[in-house]
């Protein structure tokens, strides 16, 4: 048996390195990526840039049309910090962000907790979770629609229930999409879709928890109550945060349910501030006003995401301590 | 100060069925440092376990003295526990750590300092008290952790495998300094580990399981020259005992044990008898490599052998041999020179030549 140097690789091997057809002509990489980016550029980077022209013009549906529009400055954004509709629709968003956000990250938390304390059954455990997960997996449109109509003054099943179960009298009805209403049952809604996301993070980020520390706590004889204070929670903190600024980012754009459920009435009494730019944009043909809209919530975004960056960044430093 | 009595004690795991101890019986004295010691899967970590309070007891009964504490909590029976994996709390710094079973107890905080400062200068590890554990080596964190069990003065002790994680080096050090700390606390400790090298050299008594089974507790010298059965005496020593299967011969009416042609053994008086009145016509020869010497001397008998391997330990040699087909080992001083296929003349006394009964492999004591 001799061993020659040029027959050492086997058969399959050599065939696999030397496959001619691999070697392709150069032009197709570019044509593959090329596609791609021009897409990117069509509906992306043209449009911003184009949005970021017109915020200094005083374009509108007219203007646009006779392409006659002229530039007038900063006065685009002067307009639109001085409307009373943008600073009111800020208070609606801190709001929302307040018993929408916060609430589905403490409502998540604690049902992850309890979920995993009190259900000790594997089987009983994913059951319980899939159920919760549901409502996440439809559509926000669907769960708007749906929402809809069962929050429909006349008719609709939660009026109907209040009714059948005697908090309501058999004449009296909750308005629930009704001026007064409309942002707290659109938060509601949104709470019963989204709880579900910080309860899964969270949990998951429970279930990595090592046990031998748990046991460790109950060898050292702390309650239950001691040991959610002193370890679970400070534990799960950075999760925990986690978990509030995803919701968060997802408040910010939230448009969907505001669209379908109320758009943004009545009356203007639901109205985010991103709703108030696509109004302002596709319903109104404000085209300069409605870009000094997207700069502005864009600006807002920036600095609040690079804030939630730097709180990331120290988290991940913090973790690869801990 | 504290007496564990195990009593019948069973463990069943309802999933996968698993007996993992069955009717394990332990008496272990007021201020004692007890191993338990066995392969992995043995159910000595379901025994410890059970001990704590970790794990319900699915039969018997568990005493520490006189009270029944089958349904306490851990707390309630007021032991301590450094883990394995050494379960430090990875949130809180060394010194909060050392404190988290005295700030359960709502013991004020310049007391629980001095405590903490108390330890730490005992485990030597005043500098880390304001690191994290993930900042920490294994060695470091492992004396966190005994210093959080030695910190509440428990009534028992339970240290589980608390030096399987760390470097030959370290491991002896800790050795020293648990027997130093056992010896100053006089406090019981229960000590489980798979390594029998800790269990002999920390433990006043070594419980020896296997099979979910109790095999033999007895104190190192015991186990080491009247082991019960054939598990004890393979699992116990380095390198482990040498098995042989040998015929039982009669020859001029004294009992020789028969390995081969070429190959007999001479067991002392006492076990000719108990040979003989079991009326065994085989055995199982059970001699330590290190009773087989090159070193003659009085009443010693001696066998020949070929040399395999002459594996070379610094401290001493280790010889593998064969006699026929039977190979077995023997330790030599370091200064042995034998090479493969040298013939060696090894020498062995005859009280040391174990015999087990080839059915039940109960040694014949």
């Amino acid at each position: 048996m001799s061993l020659k140097a040029e027959s050492v690789s086997p058969d399959w091997f050599k065939h696999k390195r030397a496959d001619k057809n691999l070697i392709v002509n150069p032009v197709i990489p570019w044509l593959m990526i090329g596609f791609p980016v021009l897409i990117l550029v069509a509906i992306v980077i043209y449009p911003t840039i184009w949005m970021g022209y017109h915020a200094f013009q005083n374009t509108n549906m007219m203007k646009l049309f006779y392409q006659d529009w002229e530039y007038i400055g900063w006065q685009n954004f002067a307009t639109v910090l001085s409307d009373d509709r943008m600073w009111d629709s800020v208070g609606r968003l801190i709001q929302y962000l307040i018993f929408g956000a916060c609430l589905e990250v403490l409502l998540g938390t604690i049902l992850a907790l309890t979920l995993f304390e009190l259900v000790k059954s594997q089987l009983a455990r994913v059951i319980i979770l899939i159920l919760l997960v549901l409502p996440m997996m439809l559509p926000p449109s669907i769960v708007a629609t749906l929402w809809k109509f069962l929050l429909q003054a006349y008719n609709g099943a939660v009026n109907h229930l209040l009714i059948k179960i005697g908090i309501l009298g058999p004449m009296e009805r909750i308005e629930w999409l009704d001026a007064g209403l409309s942002l707290w049952s659109l938060t509601m809604v949104d709470v019963w879709q989204w709880t579900a996301l910080p309860l899964l993070i969270v949990y998951s980020g429970r279930v990595s928890l090592p046990p031998a520390i748990y046991e460790a706590a109950k060898v050292d004889g702390a309650s239950q109550f001691m040991v959610l204070r002193r370890l679970t929670l400070p534990l799960l903190k950075e999760i925990i945060a986690i978990a509030f600024i995803i919701r968060f980012m997802d408040a910010y754009k939230f448009v969907d349910k505001v669209y379908v459920m109320t758009s943004g009435g009545p009356a203007q009494s639901s109205e985010l501030p991103v709703f108030i730019a696509f109004q302002k944009g596709i319903r109104e043909v404000e085209i300069g006003e409605a870009a000094a809209y997207a700069w502005i919530i864009f600006a807002v975004a920036m600095v609040l995401i690079t804030l939630f960056l730097k709180y990331l960044k120290k988290v991940l430093k913090a973790q690869t301590f801990a | 100060m504290t007496a564990v009595k195990i009593k019948n004690v069973n463990k069943i795991y309802e999933r996968g069925n698993v007996h993992a101890v069955q009717n394990l019986n332990l008496d272990i004295k007021d201020g004692e440092f007890v191993a338990l010691l066995g392969p992995s899967g043995c159910g000595k970590t379901s025994t410890l376990r059970m001990i704590v309070g970790l794990e319900t007891i699915s039969s018997g009964i568990i005493q520490f003295d006189d009270v029944i504490v089958n349904d306490l909590t851990p707390e309630q029976r007021n032991v301590a526990m450094a883990f394995e994996s050494y379960a430090l709390y990875p949130n809180l710094s060394i010194a909060e750590n050392l404190a988290f079973p005295l700030e359960v107890r709502g013991i004020p905080l310049e007391e629980r300092t001095m405590e903490v400062n108390r330890i730490a200068e005992m485990l030597q590890i005043s500098e880390l008290l304001n690191q994290r554990p993930g900042q920490l080596s294994g060695g470091q964190q492992q004396r966190v952790s005994l210093g959080r069990a030695l910190i509440r003065e428990p009534a028992v002790f339970i240290l589980d495998e608390v030096l399987s994680h760390l470097d030959a080096h370290l491991k002896f050090q800790m050795l020293f300094e648990l027997k130093k700390i056992h010896n100053s606390l006089g406090k019981t400790m229960v000590y489980v580990t798979h390594d029998q090298m800790e269990a002999l050299a920390l433990a006043d008594r070594v419980a020896v399981m296997a099979n979910a089974k109790l095999q033999q507790f007895a104190n190192r010298n015991e186990l080491y020259h009247r082991p019960v059965n054939r598990f004890v005496a393979d699992f116990i020593g380095e390198p482990s005992t040498n098995f042989l299967k040998a015929r039982v011969c009669t020859i001029e009416q004294k009992i020789v044990l028969e390995v081969n042609e070429n190959l007999n053994f001479y067991p002392d008086l006492r076990r000719q008898e108990l040979i003989n009145e079991k009326g065994l016509e085989e055995v199982i020869i059970g001699v330590r490599p290190q009773y087989l010497t090159l070193q003659d001397g009085t009443g010693k008998e001696s066998l020949t052998a070929e040399v395999l391997i002459n594996e070379y330990l610094g401290e001493r040699n280790i010889l593998e041999v064969k006699n026929g087909s039977d190979r077995f080992r023997a330790v030599v001083p370091p200064e042995c020179r034998a090479i493969q296929g040298d013939m060696v003349k090894l020498f062995y006394e005859p009280n040391h030549v174990l015999a087990f009964d080839p059915q039940t492999e109960v040694c014949l004591l």
